[in-house]
């Protein structure tokens, strides 16, 4: 065998190391940001500090799941029929079947993800638009078929007999366990997206979006990526959606119909979609809004429009990207 | 030699015009073989056809024995059947680097759990994989330009680094889409060199498309010439660049000034 076709051997390298990506300007900009921001809550201790916190968190953990899915160039419209449907099988489970709610959250991640896999396989192969379309149908499927089975669903009642969440007998219904949870959850599903874009798989997903025809060229499968990023995105879709239900007390039909899938998107494109932060900062920035703005009225839609107009045309990779080009800044590279 | 390309009556139909017709032909092993013929003669779709983008109307392509006619293009790398684009093609954002490990794809598939955790495995093939890409920067003499983004490096750079990319899936077949085009005479000759270093260390056997004619005599052992999607010439070199109606069709006309 030729020279260049021998492997060389591979160093040892220290079994529990903090990987070097954890110990660069942009984590250390993140988490300067981030972990007072996180304890903001419990020092304030109000119930409406409580309230917006748990729904940016909550929304971010779903935002978090459609920037996976985009990393493979695929814009889902679907994302509110996945977390309805973990919404509601963590529900019926946990009303239905007297589930505790952690294993009802495994089973909300369990139908989101067949779910996905089964829609995946029958809509990835469509292009750009049409599968954007293909989604936003399915979403709408899913709202018809859940106010079609109203002894499952509740039909436009929805379910509102949702038992407060309880873990290992402690129940975390307060708002600031409740925070601590979701907080905690978000945490885990950051480091879930990072451990897949960081890996092998992440890099086939940069493949695929940077250079489709050369990607499989290289011997990459799209599909079986792009089933990949749409299931793990979806996955995480349902979680949120349990989380939501257990939290909120109250789902129906009503509750995910194409403006979720809406918000979410804008959201991940606010925060910015290149990084994992971006659903962060995204779901901080436009959760507590609506709040905000209730004041202005009708004024609201269109504040949002144009602050979304803005930050597509003037910051294409969201605020964190602004972040990440401080931090670049602030680490001395141009 | 053994036959381990063999392409049989293959045709390709776009609409009403026919891109390749009846077209047959073999490669056998570690032989470097030239396609040429004017532009839309059908060069490029055959390539298409051959990989995996376009699946033909009808005819088979067998490699080493196994049909792989209408394989999508991700399981015919598998078969060691690999090709470059005649038009610059790069992943932009990566460095140099990351680019060549991507084209090895083939050689760091892991399992998904290891993956995930970045276990022993994917940490052992990955390092692996950086490591041969190493080699091919090396052997490429562009060190220097290993950690740049490849979106920014000059059109040539980018040409051979398409080839890199290529040669990281290691290939025992070698398709290559007008690599030299674009390039003035002193880089063709470098790549040239460069093609045919790669060719001895590794073994491989190459389809050549190319228009600059220094490049496909000094490197081909055998000439396929093709004209409106037909074969009208196949054989040594010398022989086909005397055949007459070759010369008519495309050597005469017009020689390496194409776009
Ligand atoms: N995907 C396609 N759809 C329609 N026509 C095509 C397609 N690809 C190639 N053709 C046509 O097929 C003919 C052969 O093209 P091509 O294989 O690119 O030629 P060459 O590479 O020899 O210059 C041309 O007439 C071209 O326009
Ligand atoms: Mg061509």
């Amino acid at each position: 065998m030729s020279e260049l076709q021998q492997t060389n051997p591979v160093p040892a390298t220290a079994k529990w190391k903090i990987p070097q990506e954890f110990l660069t300007a942009k984590s250390a900009t993140y988490c300067a940001l981030f972990l007072p921001l996180a304890a903001l809550p419990l020092l304030i201790d109000s119930s409406f500090v409580y309230h917006i916190a748990i729904l940016v968190c909550l929304n971010a953990i779903i935002t978090s799941g459609l920037g996976v899915i985009v990393r493979v160039d695929q814009l889902s419209l679907a994302h509110g029929a996945f977390a309805g449907i973990g919404a509601y099988a963590s529900a019926l489970a946990v009303i239905k079947l007297g589930v505790p709610f952690l294993l009802s959250l495994v089973l909300a991640a369990l139908a989101a993800g067949v779910a996905a896999v089964l829609l995946g396989r029958l809509v990835l192969g469509l292009k750009g638009v049409y599968f954007v379309l293909a989604t936003f149908a399915f979403n709408e499927l899913f709202r018809m078929i859940m106010l079609l089975l109203p002894e499952i669903s509740g039909g436009t009642n929805g379910l509102s007999n949702i038992p407060a969440a309880e873990i290992a007998g402690l129940e975390i219904s307060s708002k600031p366990g409740f925070y601590i949870f979701i907080a905690l959850a978000l945490a885990a599903t950051l480091l879930v997206v990072w451990m897949i874009l960081r890996s092998p798989i992440g890099r086939a997903f940069d493949a695929i979006s940077g250079n489709l025809p050369l990607a499989q060229a290289s011997g990459i499968p799209p599909r079986r990526y792009q089933i990949l990023a749409f299931t793990s995105g979806s996955v995480i879709a349902g979680v949120g959606g349990g989380i939501m239900a257990a939290y909120v007390g109250f789902i129906s039909p009503e509750s995910f119909t194409f403006w979720f899938s809406v918000n979410t998107i804008i959201m991940l494109i606010v925060g910015g979609r290149y990084s994992i932060m971006g659903p962060v900062l995204g779901a901080l920035l436009l959760t507590p809004l609506p709040e905000v703005l209730r004041s202005t009225g009708q004024l609201q839609q269109i504040i949002y429009g144009v602050c979304l107009i803005a930050i597509l045309r003037f910051m294409p990779g969201g605020v964190s990207g602004l972040i990440d080009r401080f931090a670049e800044l602030m680490s001395g590279r141009k | 030699m053994t036959a381990i390309l063999e392409v049989s009556d293959l045709t390709m139909r776009f609409g009403g015009l026919t891109a390749l017709d009846s077209l047959s032909f073999k490669v056998n092993d570690h032989e470097t073989v030239g396609l040429i013929g004017p532009n839309g003669a059908g060069k490029t779709t055959a390539f298409n056809v051959i990989s995996g983008v376009l699946a033909p109307t009808s005819g088979t392509v067998h490699y080493r024995g196994s049909a792989i006619t209408g394989l999508p293009t991700h399981r015919i790398v598998r078969h060691g059947v690999v090709r470059t684009f005649q038009s610059t093609s790069v992943f932009a954002k990566a460095s140099v680097l990351d680019n060549i490990v991507c084209g090895g794809f083939v050689n760091w598939e892991t399992g998904f759990v290891s993956n995930l955790f970045n276990g022993a495995k994917t940490r052992a093939t990955q390092a692996a994989a950086r490591d041969r890409a190493m080699e091919l920067i090396r052997l490429a003499g562009i060190e220097e330009l290993a950690h740049s983004a490849a979106g920014e490096l000059s059109y040539g750079h980018q040409k051979r680094l398409g080839l890199l990319v290529a040669l990281a899936a290691s290939p025992s077949l070698l398709l290559l889409d007008e690599p030299a085009a674009g390039l003035n005479a002193e880089e063709s000759e470098e790549l040239a060199e460069f093609i045919r270093s790669v060719k001895q260390q590794l073994q491989i056997a190459v389809l050549l498309v190319e228009h600059h004619i220094e490049m496909i005599t000094s490197l081909c052992d055998r000439l396929i010439v093709l004209e409106y999607g037909r074969k009208i010439a196949d054989g040594p070199v010398a022989e086909v660049r005397q055949d007459p109606r070759v010369v008519d069709a495309y050597l005469g006309v017009d020689d390496d000034d194409d776009a």
